[in-house]
């Protein structure tokens, strides 16, 4: 296998925690060593030594004043509990490990590192912010911007539904539906379930694996959403569209989703998943 | 001088003869205990009385058959009464800490319990069901959609304000900031620090007007997720309320007809619809646990969903008539029912289903029958029964609550109301020091059935006395008595009653002489039980128990024990006492010894000198002192000085029966006439000298001739008993065959006089026309030696006097 290394993207949120759990489980199936990277974002340093940085607490809404000892503060103890949570989920599914403490803005640093890995994980955001759905800055510079797949998020209640893969070509490549299988064992799933724009066969059991093929409903008759296996799904396989619109339509997917996201291009599979 | 009394005055005999019957077999079987008519009559009146404290106190002392008699009318009375009904206890769904009572009729109670049980079976998959429909969780996403978007959008709203103004609004880990902007990214603090001042403070007011807008939308926030929490609660409640409905009308079905569950049903569904989302397993589908250790009580669902169940406390589906309830270890959470507590994590833990009926709830509506010395004995549960009778309602608490002592939060049951009779059953001791101690007793125990002991010996006793061995024989499943058996049974009853014209009605005892005899008949074969079994488990009896009175008889007549059973002595006279240990008793000799000397007129008795003498044995040697001092030379100084004593007695000494014997020692010594010691003495004394009835007489003479035996009887030998006990004579067979055949004689007496004519042989002498005594007579002599110490009392007072007035 070409995956060798996972890099989690990681700031100590329960978010991120997500994102490590899919990644862990993935690098279980894959064999493949997670690496934590753990970013100090220096705007916030930049932010703090402002004279008038005040910094209004999500529960109450009140504002206090913050320092620059209060933010490096909070690096230490973020970073150790994204180390600590690293340890806990190698240590369930005995994996190999490695954890990185840099300094800079996060969207650099993180696409600085990732060449190095063959996967890039990262949560759906940032998880300090008020709850919401959409995804965070940052990820959806990292969608942007990684050349490799991409893994977002993940969920504490993985249902075992199928593995669903999207595509807009008709035909998915071979390597996508093994990548799916890889995943299905990964999450637990039972079967996968192709959906893809236009007709096209079903190629095979991959890994043993029941594939299913659906026809992918189109925008007017409710886009994703209306394929009834979204709302169960263990996780989605997305090959990532072309055209302008290609990113704008994988944020609207991974925010509209409750499972991991992983993005794929079409080009490139052969060689992250040949021997 | 008094004649001693012939054979068949020794033993009231039963003729086997005059039974009809052959054996008991041959008997109606009824239960009939003789001579308890007025129990009876006090039972069924307080039974029968229905206002508040006729309960009744059963008085007699043990082994009476008591409760016997007792349960025997009170199950007559139960069967014609009618079944209480059933008490349930539910949840309180107001407070949750007042568990509710509900009343059904009899035998309804497990069936709601199951239809509960059933229901919430039925819930525990219909609530799941429900909340997994389609539509249910598209407009569950649209509820947090919706919250979701406000805050969104809101914050949108605020970043375009800020951006407008040149800020930024950035999240920090613990919450969200503004940062003023310099291409695109936060303003370098050095940068800011360039700034002229008046940008540096248009910035500074710009940041604190957006943060107060920032402030508002935070502040909103938990009113938006307020809304979306109702929101959920309606979508909840709508989701399942069809179900819950259903299941709930499918309950009522079997309690149509009872408004109090029906009210208590439609409180369950409407707890149910308000706490619908309880009812969901846990996210993780794992069982709650506490630092990892999972509690022993049910938690989160399982606990909402155990609000819903029935406890049955009181349960009549088997009970035909009233309830009859017996009680034998009344401890206060027997009495009046417990509440059980389950360890939960080191916290003890209680609802409703943990309550547990006591002997009240039991018997509510019935009858109950307790031991008034187990009730007063266990603490606190006399004064939870009286608060029970009085209130007329049992209210289940906690020991500790009822002291007052607990301040944990638990549970308090509503009160059941209580209409039941109790029967307390106690010996009389008991029974006067409650009504004299304890001012509430006489009102809650108005009515007294006080047990006979024995019951006449006449035709009718012996009748019943038989009919009742053949109840008890047919009962316990005993070979039937043959009428010879039956006949040695009635003057047993009547040696038992110490009266041979009563008999006993201590039924333990009877009892067990049935069985011991049954026993003895059944190993020899026999179809039914005949006299010699009775009379061999007698024998066995005496056996078992013969161990200190053989051991006391041997020491006599090894001469360890000095008792004289021939010759003569002066101030010595044989007295008789009465051993009982251990529910036996037997007679033997005693030596009563008597000194007298001139003195100030006082008798010593030695027993009470050295404290071993009670205060009764006092009693008579006082008694006799004052028959002395008013007999003789009253109008001189009673100028005696005398000590009596009971020879070698070491363990004390209580009762006036020796105080005849001590009188006839004194008179033996004074007159200084002797007394034949193959003669024995028992009877209590008066001022006038008339000899008065004592207990165990039957014992005391056995004890006598069986020493006399030992020795071998000359036919001198005899016990002098007074005149009035005569009739509680039921000697033992031997006695009475040696009293026939001449060689032992019991003599009744009267008076000291006639006492001690037959002890010493020589007149008493009565006093003449000109009141003296005929010469030679023991009265005479006694008189004499009286004159004689008084005589020289005086000469000694002269003497005295005269020195005194040399000096």
């Amino acid at each position: 296998m070409r995956v060798r290394r996972i890099l989690v993207a990681m700031d100590g949120s329960s978010e991120s925690g997500l994102a490590l759990g899919s990644a862990a489980r993935l690098a279980g199936s894959l064999a493949a060593e997670l690496a934590g990277l753990f970013v100090e974002d220096v705007e916030l340093l930049r932010l703090a030594g402002l004279p008038f940085a005040h910094e209004a607490s999500v529960s109450s809404g009140v504002f206090r004043r913050i320092e620059p000892s209060d933010i490096e503060r909070r690096f230490r103890v973020a970073a150790e509990r994204a180390r600590e949570a690293l340890r806990q989920a190698a240590m369930a599914s005995g994996l190999r490990t490695s954890f990185r403490v840099t300094r800079g803005r996060v969207v650099s640093e993180i696409l600085g590192a990732a060449p190095e890995a063959d996967v890039v994980a990262a949560g759906k955001r940032s998880g300090h912010g008020p709850a919401g759905r959409r995804l965070g800055a940052t990820t959806r510079s990292l969608i942007a911007h990684v050349t490799v797949p991409i893994l977002v998020g993940g969920r504490r209640d993985v249902p075992a539904g199928p593995v669903v893969v999207l595509s807009a070509a008709p035909e998915v490549p071979p390597d996508g539906l093994r990548l799916a299988a890889l995943l299905a064992h990964a999450f637990g799933a039972p079967d996968i379930v192709v959906a893809a724009g236009g007709e096209g066969s079903v190629t095979g059991e991959p890994l043993g694996i029941p594939v299913r093929r659906r026809r992918l409903p189109s925008t007017a008759s409710g886009g994703v959403q209306a394929l009834p296996e979204i709302a169960i799904a263990s996780a989605v396989v997305l090959i990532r569209p072309e055209g302008a619109a290609a990113h704008e339509r994988i944020v609207a997917l991974a925010e509209s989703v409750a499972c991991p996201v992983f993005v794929i291009g079409p080009h490139g599979l052969a060689e992250l998943l040949s021997a | 001088m008094a004649e001693s009394l012939p054979p068949e005055r020794l033993r009231n005999r039963c003729d086997p003869s005059r039974f009809d019957f052959a054996t008991t077999a041959d008997l109606p079987g009824e239960e009939v205990v003789p001579g308890q008519e007025r129990v009876e009559e006090a039972l069924r009146f307080a039974l029968g009385m229905p206002g508040e404290g006729f309960n009744v106190y059963a008085m007699g002392p043990a082994g009476l058959g008591k409760h016997e008699v007792v349960r025997r009318i009170l199950d007559e009375r139960a069967a014609q009464g009618e079944t209480p009904p059933d008490w349930c206890y539910v949840h309180d769904f107001d407070s949750g800490q007042k568990p509710k009572a509900l009343k059904l009729p009899p035998g309804r109670a497990a069936g709601f319990a199951r239809a509960m049980d059933d229901f919430v079976e039925e819930l525990r998959s219909a609530i799941p069901a429900a909340f997994e429909t389609d539509e249910y969780r598209t407009r569950r996403r649209e509820i947090d959609s919706e919250v979701q978007e406000k805050q969104e959008r809101a914050f949108d709203e605020l970043r375009a304000k800020a951006r407008e103004r040149g800020l930024d609004l950035v999240r920090l880990p613990m919450g969200m900031a503004l940062a003023p902007l310099k291409d695109g990214e936060v303003m370098e603090p050095a940068v800011f620090a360039k700034l002229p001042e008046e940008e540096q403070k248009r910035i500074g007011s710009v940041m604190s007007e957006m943060q107060g807008s920032l402030e508002k939308v935070f502040r909103q926030i938990p009113a938006w997720r307020r809304e979306a929490g109702e929101k959920v609660r309606e979508l909840n409640r709508a989701a399942i309320q069809a179900a819950v409905h259903d299941l709930v009308l499918e309950t009522r079905k079997g309690v149509e007809d009872l408004p109090d569950v029906l009210t208590h049903l439609a409180a369950v569904e409407e707890d149910v619809l308000a706490h619908a989302e309880g009812f969901l397993p846990g996210k993780e589908g794992e069982p709650p646990t506490v630092r990892g250790v999972p509690p022993s009580q049910p938690d989160g669902v399982e606990a909402a969903f155990r609000r819903y169940r029935v406890n049955v406390l009181v349960d009549h589906g088997a009970t035909k008539g009233a309830p009859v309830l017996v009680l034998d270890h009344a401890t206060f959470p027997n009495l009046i029912g417990r509440i059980e507590h389950l360890s939960q994590m080191g916290n003890l833990v209680t609802d409703f289903t943990l309550i547990r009926s006591g002997a009240l709830h039991g018997a509510n509506g019935g009858y109950l029958l307790l031991d008034a010395l187990d009730v007063l004995s266990q603490p606190l549960s006399w004064g939870a029964l009286k608060r029970a009778l009085r209130s007329r309602s049992v209210r289940v608490e906690l020991p500790g609550q009822s002291l007052g002592l607990m301040s944990t939060a638990s549970l308090e049951p509503e009160p059941i109301p209580l209409d039941l009779k109790v029967v307390l059953l106690g010996d009389r001791a008991i029974y006067y020091l409650l009504h004299e101690l304890d001012p509430e007793f006489a009102g809650l125990f108005k009515i007294a059935a006080d047990f006979e002991e024995d019951v006449a010996r006449d035709a009718a006793g012996v009748e019943a006395y038989a009919r009742l061995i053949g109840s008890v024989a047919r009962r316990e499943k005993l070979l039937p008595f043959d009428r010879e058996a039956v006949a040695r049974l009635v003057e047993h009853g009547s040696r038992k009653a110490e009266d041979g014209e009563k008999l006993s009605l201590r039924l333990r005892d009877l009892g067990d002489l049935l069985r011991e005899s049954d026993s003895i008949a059944r190993k020899g074969g026999r179809t039914a039980t005949g006299a010699a079994d009775v009379e061999e488990a007698l024998r066995g009896r005496e056996r078992r128990a013969d161990r200190m009175r053989k051991r006391l008889l041997d020491e006599t007549t090894r001469g360890t024990l000095l008792i004289d059973t021939s010759g003569v002595k002066t101030g010595q006279v044989n007295g008789l006492a009465v051993m009982a240990a251990g529910g036996s008793s037997f007679g033997h000799a005693t030596r009563v010894t008597a000194r007298v000397r001139q003195g100030s007129g006082k008798v010593v008795d030695i027993m009470r000198e050295v404290e071993l003498g009670g205060p009764l044995h006092s009693k008579g040697v006082l008694t006799l002192t004052g028959f002395l001092a008013g007999r003789y030379l009253s109008a001189l100084p009673f100028s005696l000085s005398a000590s009596v004593v009971l020879e070698q007695n070491y363990g004390g000494v209580e009762g006036d029966s020796a105080s005849s014997a001590e009188l006839y020692a004194l008179l033996s010594a004074l007159a200084d006439v002797p007394i034949r010691q193959s003669l024995a003495v028992t009877g209590s004394v008066n001022q006038q000298g008339d000899v008065q009835a004592i207990g165990g007489v039957n014992e005391k003479i056995e004890g006598f001739f069986d020493l006399c035996a030992r020795r071998s009887l000359t036919g001198e030998q005899g016990v002098l008993i007074p005149a009035s006990n005569v009739p509680h004579l039921m000697l033992r067979k031997d006695v009475v065959e040696a009293a026939a055949a001449g060689r032992f004689r019991v003599h009744p007496v009267t008076t000291i006089d006639e006492g001690i004519e037959l002890l010493t042989g020589v007149p008493a002498g009565e006093r003449d026309a000109e009141g003296r005594f005929p010469d030679g007579s023991v009265n005479a002599r006694v008189e004499a030696r009286l004159l004689v110490f008084a005589k020289a009392a005086r000469a000694a007072g002269k003497a005295e006097e005269n020195q005194k007035e040399g000096a």
